[in-house]
């Protein structure tokens, strides 16, 4: 069956805002008006309009990102003024942590920024605010916000609120009940509404968002494509969140379905990489096997020298030898000139010299003494007899040894002759040796860059072992040669044996290709073109995997419960008629309920956890994206607005506790004072 | 004549294209009170809330947390993401086919603990 391959379009690019615009709006319609301004300052988008109209005209992608450059251009860019090449970069910063307000610097930017855009020109930010904050936002984080606002902005009038209340405001009216899901970037929230209150001591969070599921889809396709995994990319992951994933409405029945079909390839950007022509790989071999020849010949060369020099040596010795007992001066002489002590020493110099060059050696006075007995031998006789018995044996099991490999060589000439056939296959399999030993040291090599690896941990541990200095006193290293290997071990670079090895392959490929002219001299690596299909992305279960962990945050090894079985646990908490109350209406919101079938998956399950026959209805919000902002602006023209509003004049007086003395609106969070820590735990003192 | 040079300068610096004029800041007013005391960290806030001290009926950050899942989880295929009824002793990668666990036997050891980080069972030994 054939698995259709789609292409990647891309993200939507970032419009930047038309600021002259923005400008002029300001300038006509809202200068002085005291409009209120209404910021849904989320994890994942900034969404900032003024209050009574359709919607934000201002949406950015909350980051912000510092360039270090000369005073000629803005030093800190926010939102769309981002290039898209430096969007995933690590410099990036947000304003939030998980969800909560953290880096107020990067918030203060961003302030600055969306105020100049709407084109504020006076001296103060002369507008009411309205800004969305997380569910049961830390104490600290409001704080240094409204300082940031009140201080820094001069703003007369702020109002908190959660964004998914407001959104279920604008979709459902004031003083309805209502189980409020929201689906974000960082977290979800189930927040129950009795009768237009919102019941902040019921509400649940699972710390599953978004952007954990586009997080979890990169993360295993990096793994799965290991040694693809720099092509794929977080916007990529974004993309394929966007357009391919869905919710499995029963999951386990969406695996099997995806078993059978179903199934999508993705085609990764690819370039062709530049393919070595015919002539150029001749060419590299015809190199490499020069390169072997000449080696060959220099090893050769210098043999040559070598036994030029011991031959010139040996005559001389001779030439001395012969002198003796003739002329003894001249004797005496030679030996001085040649350091040599007696005419003993001279004669085994020439023994080994002789044997050498492969010369008959006068064996006879070397081992005199191999054949008399013990009893005509004195004490230091003995002893020496012991080293010549020695010294033959070695000898002998020298020639034995010889006389093996020259069979060995003869059989294998034999069978060149007589049989090819094998001796092709043992051709091969010393080929097969050679090679899979080159790819061995790759390997290595490859796993030598990674620092957490094996390999490099092993290499560590043997430089360490090596410089640590006790180990160094008496160890006997070096005494076995085995020892020496170490150096080999934690040395990075392996261009030498590489070398030798690719020369005995060269060698042993041409002599293959004499005997099978198909067989095809290849160096290393076979060098294959690369189809598209290599940079495919291949997306089974994947497809169902993202959204599938805010119901089984499992998936990615969170411990928490899943949403509907969290939506079980808060109803619950509620007597049956308020549980009833609130299951009437379960309502979506959020960016990412715009899963296809997010809705129906939701019903099904909840159906499972509702009293049989029992009524329930879950409500997608209009637009789950810019609702909250929409919900916020009709909040801002409210009088309910004003009356819970925080003055300029209030937060001069009491600081930030004045939240505890104002009253509540349907989306505001609760407010209690940090509690003091109590007494000061004593230090424990150390026990002995 | 130099104030007035200085002047000319600071208005030719604001118009120029790219840089955001910022007026409407209080020009005194900073986020950063001592040059060495930077924010808190998402850790340091949620500590410095003291919420093991907020009385049991009352909201906060951590209580909303949603409690751990009651029903035993479902295992998963660490290759594919069938369900898995496998568990490799050797790796502690699930596989539900003979045809992941020969995936599973040539992998690295790298690559396995890649594949175990994805549900957060990478085993860390010291």
């Amino acid at each position: 069956m054939e698995i259709p391959v789609f292409d990647l379009k891309g993200l939507p690019v970032q419009v930047p805002p038309d600021i002259s615009k923005l400008k002029d709006v300001y300038l006509k319609r809202y200068k002085q008006t005291g409009t209120p301004i209404i910021i849904d300052n989320g994890s994942f988008n900034c969404r900032v309009g003024w209050a009574g109209s359709e919607s934000p005209i201002l949406t950015f992608r909350n980051i912000v990102s510092r360039q270090k450059t000369s005073k000629e251009v803005q030093e800190v860019l926010v939102g769309s003024e981002i290039p898209e090449a430096d969007l995933y970069k690590l410099s990036i910063r947000s304003p939030f942590e998980r969800d909560i307000l953290q880096h107020f610097h990067t918030q203060e930017h961003v302030f600055d920024y969306l105020f100049w855009a709407l084109g504020i020109n006076e001296d103060r930010v002369n507008h009411p605010i309205v800004v969305t904050e997380t569910v049961c936002s830390p104490n600290y984080s409001r704080q240094i916000l409204l300082e940031m606002l009140f201080e820094g902005y001069q703003v007369p009038k702020v109002n908190l609120g959660v964004d998914s209340l407001f959104s279920f405001r604008h979709n459902l009216g004031a003083n309805r009940s209502g189980l409020v899901v929201n689906f974000g970037h960082q977290a979800t929230h189930i927040l129950p509404c009795l009768d237009g209150e919102f019941l902040p001591g019921f509400a649940r969070r699972i710390n599953v968002g978004g952007n954990h599921c586009t997080q979890s889809l990169l993360n295993t396709l990096q793994t799965r494509y290991f040694y693809n995994r720099n092509l794929i990319t977080w916007p990529i992951a974004q993309e394929i969140v966007y357009s391919y994933c869905y919710t499995a409405v029963d999951y386990f029945q969406e695996l099997e379905n995806l078993r059978l079909g179903n199934q999508i390839r993705i085609q990764l950007p690819w370039v062709m990489p530049q393919q070595p022509t015919d002539e150029e790989l001749k060419r590299k071999q015809q190199q490499r096997r020069e390169q072997g020849k000449k080696l060959r010949e220099i090893s050769a060369k210098k043999n040559e020298e070598k036994k030029k020099m011991m031959e010139q040596e040996l005559c001389e010795l001779e030439n001395i030898a012969s002198k003796y007992r003739k002329s003894n001066s001249e004797f005496q002489e030679g030996l001085v000139a040649r350091g040599i002590s007696n005419f003993d020493e001279l004669k085994k110099k020439i023994n080994i010299l002789k044997s050498r060059l492969n010369l008959e050696v006068d064996d006879s006075e070397k081992y005199n003494l191999v054949d008399i007995p013990d009893e005509e031998l004195s004490a230091e006789q003995q002893k020496q007899k012991k080293l010549q018995k020695m010294q033959k044996a070695q000898k002998e099991s020298r020639e034995q040894k010889k006389a093996k490999e020259n069979e060995e060589k003869e059989r294998i000439e034999k069978l060149k002759q007589e049989d090819p056939a094998a001796y092709l296959e043992d051709l091969r399999k010393q080929r097969l040796e050679i090679q899979t030993r080159i790819d061995e040291r790759n390997k290595i090599k490859v796993e030598l860059q990674n620092r957490h690896s094996r390999q490099s941990q092993r290499r560590l541990r043997a430089i360490a072992e090596l410089g640590n200095e006790s180990s160094i006193k008496d160890d006997n290293f070096g005494v076995k040669d085995q020892d020496w290997d170490i150096y080999r071990d934690i040395h990075k670079d392996t261009q030498e044996e590489d070398e030798e090895d690719q020369v005995l392959l060269a060698d042993l490929d041409s002599e293959i290709a004499q005997l099978d002219p198909n067989h095809l001299i290849t160096i290393g690596e076979v060098w294959r073109p690369p189809t598209a299909e290599d940079y495919q992305i291949y997306l089974e279960t994947d497809r169902i995997r993202p959204p599938e962990i805010v119901f089984q945050p499992s998936i990615i090894g969170l411990e928490q419960a899943g949403l509907v079985q969290t939506i079980e646990q808060v109803l619950n908490l509620f007597s049956p008629a308020q549980a009833q109350n609130l299951a009437s209406c379960i309502f979506l919101t959020g960016a990412s309920v715009q899963f296809p079938n997010f809705k129906e998956r939701l019903e099904r399950e909840i159906m499972m956890i509702r009293p049989f026959g029992s009524e329930f209805n879950v409500v997608t919000a209009r637009d789950p994206a810019l609702d909250a902002w929409r919900g916020a602006s009709d909040f801002s023209l409210t009088e309910e607005y004003h009356n819970t509003a925080l003055t300029k004049e209030e937060y001069d007086e009491n600081g930030q506790d004045y939240l505890k003395v104002k009253q509540r609106h349907l989306a505001s969070n609760s407010y209690f004072t940090t509690p003091n820590r109590g007494e000061e735990p004593t230090k424990r003192q150390k026990v002995r | 004549m130099p104030k007035a040079n200085k002047k000319d300068k600071k208005e030719k610096e604001e118009e120029k294209p790219g840089i955001r004029t910022i007026k409407f800041r209080n020009p005194n007013f900073s986020l950063k009170k001592g040059k060495n005391k930077p924010f808190k960290t998402f850790k340091q806030i949620l500590q410095a809330e003291n919420y093991e001290f907020y009385p049991p009926n009352i909201a906060n950050y951590q209580s909303i947390e949603a409690g751990p899942s009651t029903c035993p989880t479902k295992k998963y295929c660490d290759i594919s993401g069938h369900l898995a009824k496998y568990t490799d002793p050797k790796t502690g990668l699930r596989f539900c086919q003979a045809y992941e666990y020969n995936i599973i036997k040539y992998l690295s050891q790298e690559h396995i603990e890649s594949y175990l980080a994805l549900r957060k069972a990478v085993v860390v030994i010291r």
